[in-house]
This record gives C-alpha cells, sequence and structure tokens, in this order.
C-alpha cells in the first residue's frame, strides 16, 4: 500500500492543526507584550513579564483560583467515586430493576445543554431551600453538587470502559484464596482498574475547572471562581493579565499532559519489551 | 490409547467418597446448565469432567468452587455439606483457565496471597511460599510480575498459588489449554507427578480427550448438562455405555443393527450396512429382536488384499467385508483408510505401520476387512 | 459456624452491599439530575412575580383554605407569538448544522491523516488533537479576540499583504460564532473518526485497487461507507452541545446573534423571568430529543435494511 498521505490530506492536516494552535500560541506571545492594547505588540519594551507580577499580585483573582481548585478537588473526588459505584452496577449487576432508567440518568448529563443543567439545579437548590432550609443560599457546595452530578456522567463512562474488559477470573480467583468480598475490591479489582479511577478524576476535575455556565447558575455573589472571573473579565474585551492567566494554565496542563501521555508510551514500551523477553527466555 | 504416566496410586474402588455431588442441578433462567448429577470422588483421585464446551461441566467445577450455587442438590467435601459455603470459606482452591494471575503482584505475592488470607504468621508464609517456587521450579522469579513470565511459567505460577494453601481439592479449569502442543506433553507429566507427591484430590475440567486420558483416574463424560458415562479411562475408551460417549472419544464407527442370536456367552447382530451379521464374544443385557448399536474403532479393524482365514466358531463371513479404498491418510506412525462398502457404507479404518517398506494399500484397492469377535461393542442405549 | 449461619451473612452481606452500590448513585442522580428536570418543567407552567424565588407557585391555598392548581400556559403562547424565540431556535439549529458541516469537513481529512500517518508519529499527532480539550475552553474562544479584532494580527496581516484596505470587521458576527464553533469542537468530531478510520483494515483499499478501483473513487466506495459510523458520533457530538451553547455566541457573536442558550440565559439572568427560561428550556429540551428519536429511527431503519 503506498503509505504516503496525499498533498490534499497533508494541507489539511497542516491547516488544521494550525487552526488549533495558532491563537493559543499568539496568546502565549502576547501575554509577554508590554502595552496595555493587546494587539499591538510594543517592541521598545516588550518581552515582559510585568502582566505576570500583576496576575499574581491580583487578590481577586488568586481567590477565583483557591475556589475553583476546592471546588474541582471535591467534585472530581465526589464524582469519581459515585462513577466508580455507578460503573460497577451497569456493568456487574445484570439485568437490574430500573436499569434502563439508571442508564438514561448516567448519560443524559452529557447530552443536556449546560444551560438547561444549570437552570434546572438553580431550581432544585431554591426549591430544597424554601421545603427544607438547605442549602441555605447559594456557593461553594452548591457548586460542587451540580458539578458532581454532571462530572460523574464522564467519570462513569471512563471506569466502565475499563470495568467492562475487566477479567472477572481475577476476582473469583481471590474470593478462592480466601478474601472477602470488600477485601477483593479493595486489594485486586480497584489496584488494577486504578489508573481508569485516576483518569476519571483527572478528568471531572478539569471539568469542574472549567465549567461556567453550569457555575454561573448556582453560584451565590461570595463565591466567583476563576472562569466565572474570566468571563467578567473578557466581556469587557481583551486584557493582558488574562493572556498572563491563560499561558499560565495552558502551560500547566500542558506539562501535565505530556507528561501521563509520556509516561505512559514508556511504561507501555516497557511492558512490550518485557513481554517479549519472557517470550525469548521461552525459547 | 492409555499410556504411562498413569496415576500409580489408584483408589482401591471401594474407597469412601471424598467428595460427594448429589442431585445437583443448575439452571441459569430456562436454561439447564447442570441436570441432576449425582458423583462420587474419591479422596487422591484425578477426576477429569470430559465433555465438549457447553456441556455444563465448568459450571459443575463452579459449583464445587463455590462460584454458583446450585438451584437444588448438595455437595459434601470430606463430609461436610459445602453446598451454600462462600468460596473464601471452602477448603477449595482452583486453578483458572486463564491462570488468572493477579498482574499487580509478583509471583511471590501472587502465591503468598492465600495464606495471607488465613492471616499465617510472616515466617510461615515466605517458607511456604518459598517450597512451593521450589517445587514448581521458578526458584529466582519471585520478584516478577506476571507479564514478565512466559505462559508455561505462568501455568505454573497459578498451580503454586492454587496449592500452597494445601486444599482439600483442587480444581483445574483447561490447565493445559492455553499452551502450546510441545509443553503440553511436559506438563501433563509434571502435573500428575506433583499431585502424586501432595496427594491431592484433582478435579480437572477438559474438552481435550487426549489431556483426560493421560492425566484421569477416572473421566465423568458430559453432555448437555447430564453425566453419562463415569469410569477410567481404559474403560470408557473400550467400553462406552453410549452412542455419545463411543463417538465422542475417539474416532468409532457406529452401525445401527437388530439382535438375531442372544446367548450367555455370545450374540450376533445383524446390520444393514453389512452382508453378514456382526458376531460378538460376550453376552449383552436385551430383549431378543431388540433395536442395538454397534461400536467398532478405527484401529481394530485389520485390512488385507487376501479373504481372512475362517475363525472357528463363527459362520463364514461373519466379522468381515468387502469394499473398496476410497482415501488414504499416511500420518507416520499409523495410516488412516476410508473404505466404501460393497453396501456403500463408508467406514473409517486405522492401521499401525510397522514395516518401513512395506507396500501399503492404496486408493481403489479392493480390499478385506475383519475383526476379532471382541472388537464390537454393543450398545443398547 | 453452622452452614447455614454462613449462609446468610455472604448472601445476605452481599445483597446489602449490592443494594448500597446501586443506591447512592441512583439516589443522587434522581435527586439531582431527574427532580430538578421535573421542576423545570413545573415551572415552566408558572409565571413570573417579584418576590424571592420569583415564581407564582403552581399550588396555593386559597382564602377558603383549599389547595389550588394553577397551570399557566402564557409562556408557551408568547413563546409561540413572539418571533424572537422562534428565530432563536431556527438560527441555532442552523448554525450547530453548519458548524458541523465545516468541522466534518476539516476533521475528516485530519483524521485520515492521523490515523494513516507512520506508526511512531501516530500518538503525538493523536496528543495534539486531545491537548486543546484539556485547556480551559473559555480562554480558547477568549484567544480569538485578540486574533479578529481591528487591529488584531489576522487584519494587520491582511493589510500589509495589500488585500484589504479597511480593517475587515470579524468580532461580534455570526463568522466569528462558526469560527469559535468549529475550532472549539474539532477535536470531538476527530476523535471518533480517526478510532473509526484506524479501525479500518488498509487491506481492504488494496483490495479494492487490485480490482481496478481508483483511489479517490475507492474513497467514496469504501472509506466513507466503512466510517459512517464515526461520521454519525463525531457530529452528534459537534451538533448537541452546538445547539445549546452560549459561551461562543456571548463571547464572539454580536447583538444579533440570536442562539437559543443565550436566549434562556438573558431570559434568566437579565429579565429573572425564570417560569419564561424554563419553558425555553423546556421546549430546547424537546428539540433534542427529537432529533436524537428521529436519528435513532433512521439508523435502526439502516440497520434492518442492511
Amino acid at each position: 500500500m503506498n503509505k504516503r498521505l496525499s498533498p490534499f490530506v497533508l494541507t489539511m492536516m497542516c491547516f488544521g492543526f494550525a487552526f488549533l494552535y495558532v491563537p493559543i500560541v499568539l496568546m502565549v506571545i502576547y501575554s509577554f507584550n508590554a502595552s496595555r492594547l493587546v494587539t499591538v505588540w510594543d517592541s521598545a519594551h516588550s518581552p515582559t513579564l510585568k502582566w505576570y507580577a500583576e496576575l499574581l499580585a491580583n487578590g481577586e483573582i488568586l481567590d477565583a483560583a483557591r475556589l475553583s481548585f476546592r471546588v474541582a478537588a471535591v467534585n472530581a473526588t465526589g464524582s469519581t467515586i459515585l462513577a466508580t459505584m455507578a460503573a460497577f452496577c451497569l456493568v456487574r449487576f445484570g439485568n437490574f430493576r430500573g436499569r434502563s432508567l439508571f442508564i438514561g440518568l448516567t448519560t443524559a448529563p452529557m447530552v443536556l445543554p449546560e444551560v438547561i443543567t444549570g437552570l434546572s439545579m438553580l431550581l432544585l437548590f431554591v426549591a430544597m431551600e424554601q421545603t427544607f432550609g438547605w442549602p441555605a443560599g447559594r456557593g461553594a457546595t452548591t457548586i460542587t453538587i451540580a458539578h458532581m452530578t454532571f462530572c460523574m456522567a464522564y467519570a462513569t463512562v471512563v471506569v466502565q470502559a475499563r470495568l467492562s474488559t475487566f477479567d472477572r477470573s481475577l476476582e473469583e480467583a481471590a474470593l478462592d484464596l480466601g478474601a472477602r468480598p470488600m477485601k477483593v475490591f479493595l486489594v485486586i479489582t480497584l489496584p488494577i482498574i486504578a489508573p481508569s479511577v485516576v483518569s476519571a478524576w483527572l478528568l471531572a476535575f478539569i471539568l469542574s475547572w472549567d465549567d461556567l455556565v453550569i457555575t454561573s447558575f448556582v453560584s451565590g455573589p461570595g463565591s466567583t471562581t476563576l472562569p466565572q472571573l474570566i468571563f467578567s473579565k473578557v466581556r469587557l474585551g481583551v486584557s493582558p493579565d488574562i493572556n498572563a492567566l491563560a499561558t499560565l494554565l495552558v502551560l500547566t496542563v500542558t506539562v501535565a499532559v505530556i507528561g501521563v501521555g509520556l509516561g505512559l508510551q514508556r511504561r507501555e514500551r516497557r511492558l512490550e519489551l518485557e513481554a517479549e523477553a519472557a517470550r525469548e527466555g521461552l525459547a | 490409547m492409555k499410556t504411562e504416566p498413569g496415576p500409580a496410586s489408584v483408589p482401591a474402588d471401594n474407597a469412601a467418597p471424598y467428595v460427594r455431588i448429589d442431585r445437583v442441578s443448575k439452571r441459569f433462567g430456562n436454561h439447564a446448565a447442570v441436570q441432576d448429577v449425582s458423583l462420587d470422588i474419591r479422596k487422591g483421585e484425578i477426576f477429569c469432567l470430559l465433555g465438549a464446551s457447553g456441556c455444563g461441566k465448568t459450571t459443575l467445577l463452579r459449583m464445587l468452587a463455590g462460584f454458583e450455587t446450585p438451584s437444588s442438590g448438595h455437595i459434601w467435601i470430606d463430609g461436610v455439606d459445602v453446598t451454600n459455603v462462600p468460596p473464601y470459606d471452602r477448603p477449595v482452591n482452583m486453578m483458572f483457565q486463564s491462570y488468572a494471575l493477579f498482574p499487580h503482584l509478583t509471583v511471590e505475592s501472587n502465591v503468598a496471597f492465600g495464606l495471607k488470607q488465613d492471616g499465617l504468621p510472616a515466617t510461615e508464609i515466605r517458607d511456604r511460599v518459598a517450597d512451593m517456587l521450589a517445587m514448581v521450579e521458578l526458584k529466582g522469579y519471585e520478584k516478577r510480575k506476571p507479564h514478565q513470565l512466559s505462559g508455561g511459567q505462568r501455568q505454573r505460577v497459578a498451580l503454586a498459588r492454587a496449592l500452597v494453601k494445601r486444599p482439600k481439592l483442587l480444581l483445574l479449569d483447561e490447565p493445559l489449554g492455553a499452551l502450546d502442543r510441545k509443553l503440553r506433553e511436559r506438563t501433563q507429566f509434571e502435573l500428575v507427578s506433583i499431585q502424586e507427591r501432595l496427594g491431592v484430590t484433582f478435579v480437572i475440567v477438559t474438552h481435550d480427550q487426549e489431556e483426560a486420558m493421560t492425566l484421569a483416574t477416572r473421566i465423568g463424560v458430559m453432555c448437555a448438562g447430564e453425566i453419562l458415562q463415569v469410569a477410567a479411562p481404559t474403560e470408557v475408551y473400550e467400553y462406552p455405555n453410549s452412542r455419545f460417549v463411543a463417538d465422542f472419544i475417539g474416532s468409532v464407527n457406529l452401525f445401527d443393527g437388530r439382535l438375531i442370536d442372544d446367548e450367555p456367552d455370545h450374540v450376533r447382530i445383524e446390520c444393514a450396512d453389512l452382508k453378514h451379521p456382526f458376531y460378538v464374544d460376550h453376552g449383552i443385557s436385551a430383549s431378543p429382536e431388540a433395536q442395538v448399536s454397534v461400536a467398532l474403532r478405527p484401529e481394530k479393524i485389520s485390512l488385507s488384499r487376501e479373504e481372512p482365514p475362517p475363525v472357528d466358531g463363527l459362520n463364514p463371513g461373519e466379522n468381515t467385508a468387502t469394499g473398496v479404498v476410497t482415501d488414504v491418510a499416511y500420518l507416520g506412525e499409523v495410516s488412516r483408510y476410508l473404505v466404501t462398502l460393497d453396501g456403500g457404507r463408508r467406514i473409517r479404518v486405522s492401521q499401525p505401520n510397522l514395516h518401513r517398506h512395506a507396500e501399503r494399500i492404496t486408493w481403489d484397492e479392493r480390499v478385506w476387512l475383519s475383526w476379532d469377535a471382541s472388537a464390537p461393542v454393543v450398545l443398547t442405549q | 459456624m453452622s452452614t447455614s449461619g454462613v449462609r446468610v451473612s455472604w448472601l445476605a452481606g452481599l445483597n446489602l452491599g449490592r443494594r448500597l452500590v446501586l443506591g447512592v448513585p441512583y439516589v443522587w442522580l434522581a435527586l439531582f439530575f431527574l427532580v430538578p428536570l421535573l421542576i423545570v418543567f413545573g415551572i415552566s407552567f408558572s409565571t413570573p412575580k417579584i418576590a424571592m424565588p420569583p415564581i407564582e407557585p403552581l399550588f396555593t391555598y386559597g382564602a377558603d383554605k383549599v389547595l389550588q392548581f394553577r397551570l399557566y400556559l402564557s409562556n408557551y403562547t408568547f413563546i409561540a407569538q413572539d418571533s424572537l424565540y422562534l428565530a432563536a431556535f431556527a438560527n441555532s439549529v442552523k448554525i450547530a448544522l453548519v458548524s458541523t458541516l465545516l468541522a466534518l469537513l476539516l476533521g475528516y481529512p485530519m483524521a485520515y491523516g492521523i490515523a494513516r500517518a507512520p506508526k511512531s508519529w501516530r500518538s503525538v499527532l493523536f496528543l495534539l488533537v486531545v491537548l486543546p480539550f484539556f485547556t480551559s475552553f473559555l480562554l480558547r474562544v477568549y484567544a480569538w479576540i485578540g486574533l479578529l479584532s481591528r487591529s488584531g494580527p489576522i487584519n494587520a496581516l491582511l493589510l500589509k499583504l495589500g488585500i484589504i484596505h479597511e480593517p475587515l470587521v470579524m468580532l461580534q458576527t455570526d463568522f466569528a460564532v462558526y469560527l469559535g464553533m468549529v475550532y472549539s469542537y474539532l477535536p470531538f468530531m476527530v476523535l471518533p473518526l480517526y478510532s473509526a478510520i484506524e479501525k479500518l483494515d488498509p487491506s481492504l483499499l488494496e483490495a479494492a485497487a487490485d480490482l481496478g478501483c481508483r483511489p479517490t473513487k475507492a474513497f467514496f466506495r469504501v472509506t466513507l461507507p466503512l466510517t459512517s459510523e464515526g461520521i454519525l458520533a463525531g457530529c452528534l457530538l459537534v451538533f448537541i452541545p452546538s445547539v445549546g451553547e452560549y459561551v461562543i455566541p456571548a463571547v464572539l457573536g454580536g447583538p444579533g446573534t440570536l442562539m437559543i442558550g443565550r436566549v434562556l440565559w438573558e431570559e434568566f439572568f437579565n429579565n429573572r423571568d425564570w417560569p419564561l427560561a424554563s419553558s425555553v428550556a423546556v421546549l430546547l429540551l424537546l428539540l433534542l430529543v427529537g432529533f436524537i428519536v428521529v436519528l435513532q429511527r433512521v439508523q435502526s431503519r439502516e440497520a434492518a435494511s442492511e
């Protein structure tokens, strides 16, 4: 087969990747621009780190980032636990009563427009407050509950995919060797599906960290997350400290994703080499 | 077929049952996987459950392990009713078809897993794991992970892990299924010698009759959730009790016939496919004129170009037939022939290749088939 | 320990655990997902009131202490009569459809290129497609503001090349919204396409070539039909979030860029008309459900005809 790609495909690929990355790269470059007019490059005083300095001195942004981080971490932990349970039900419990409704409930949050999710959550919280007096007002708690609900759907998909290929004889072997069901889960199942649970946690963290629409509905006056703060600034136009913030966030995520990616690749290669060595040892 | 090594210590027939399966059935929805199976397994024997996939042998094994609860019936092990005992409380261990080695644990931790669940002291665990690894010749592999082992090594880790708890009963699900042919043969012998050394009772599930014949003290042939015959390998082969067993174990020619002469010391059976009746040198219990089947193994038939000499007590032509060779396959140790009889029926015959330079019978030759009066097996069911 | 005692603890314990594992996520989703949707549905039949919450309750005790249940259809009749809402729905579907098509046209060759690239390159390119997904959605949309602005790099470049003499107005137009949509959701298009194309056995194309089919024709006759599931998945992943999108039209669109998500947002936040916002939500939900149902019908009919 002709292994070379056609010029058309190559052109489209170059264009596509440029399309994906040029805006981000420009944003990073402009974060070092001295001019307050974001789009005009002030070559006399650039590059400069002054926007980064301003950013780190901005208490409002730091507070918002702290809140976002806290919500994202709690949400990721909670939704991963719920998702692992849900994935177990879907993969292991066979055809239990109410299964189709359960499937619907675990997938629908991914399809539902965020504006509807946000609106419905808010209306629930208001109704609950009126009826039970809890949650009193809106804030970090309501944001976390809302995030857990929609992040759980995504996390369930990740864990479910791993569980459905899980070799159940491993658990049976552990039972057979005398471990009780709970112990089997803790020492056999969980360690083996751990990579998918970690992925689910990271995904839930990022989705929560990034969410604007649902948060806007269910947050209160005292709780502004980072995306909310960015959004309020963005609506006023481009500002250089947002460029700096964007650069920091993009950099962090890029390093993390590339790190994880390389780690996985190394691990895979090591496993391959070892398996090969085992085969040769046999021969 | 039955070759060495057979287990040397074949228990006496009157030994008390060690494992008793009493009228056990298992249904999954409308499907009956195991139907009313009763079976006694003796202490120290290697019992093979043999059957095609889906015959219920694995379900039966899983009920012995405790992964499935019988829909009805009881299971006793060493005098204790374990029917509803969970797998982690049974004195039974299992070697899984996939080996089910814990991928995140080392060889050592895999083998130690069961002992740790029993809360044994660390020194004892260490010693027993070391002994077991030495026995399966895996010394030096303690710190490896399962993916760093070859297929044969994994199989031995799985065996060590299942044996280290000194179970009363070891269940093996297709123990050699994942190995290639050469390794299988070697491992069969190892398995038998380990079993003899430890004296543990083995129950093996397999679909491979050769494996069952080599390993088993006794074989239970299963079909559609029922056990059809339980007997030693030679008996299952030489004296199958039904058409299914005769056909399932090895290769066989089956004839439908009618009992025409029923004496205590011999019978004659008339068969539409043959010109002359079968003469069988033992009596059977069946009503006169009964419809029966006759099983004749290919290797019990001899092939010649000349008419075989008459045999005392037999009428002329009995236990012989004539036909034309339709197909020949030279397999080295034996040659397999397909002979079309004059009546049109095709018969499988296999002949040992005793002489290197012999002029072998070949395609389109006219041949005589003959067999001993002891060769045909009469099947009444 | 007696055998029967063991039986009780083993099976009952397992059943209790099972109930707990199923019950917790089930109750959570019912309470925080299903009930809220029902509340939205209920409130869509209410009318606004100056209070907190700004809703006329559906159930009231009248002066005669009789529980009264009142449904207002006014929201729905209002939406039906005001052309703004209909236009917003139509425009949302149009923008989502066009964006999906554009993403497919760009995404397919990209996915094809990645799937057929040398093995060592493949994982790097794949990572490059996934990476933007992990970086802030809002900031990626924001990045276009600078690019598209009057004095931004695109206008500067075009002016310098002499292609235009006046800076183009790109920001706050529908064009910017399309751009933002395709840009944001392109990875969702590429991923399912990639996995569909990668699964495709290359020997099928060799067989087609061997039987005298030219490459372009082979693409339309073999590759495209065999990756139709990936195409469908990609289109759904782009279309569905696009229809209800709020951020992109709010950041890149002009005041005239009507999209239903934005209308809902403004009814809720700016006009504080919660019942009307709920009615819009119910209609948007019906639109999506209807769309998915139709799609499934078509799919099952196709599956049946095969």
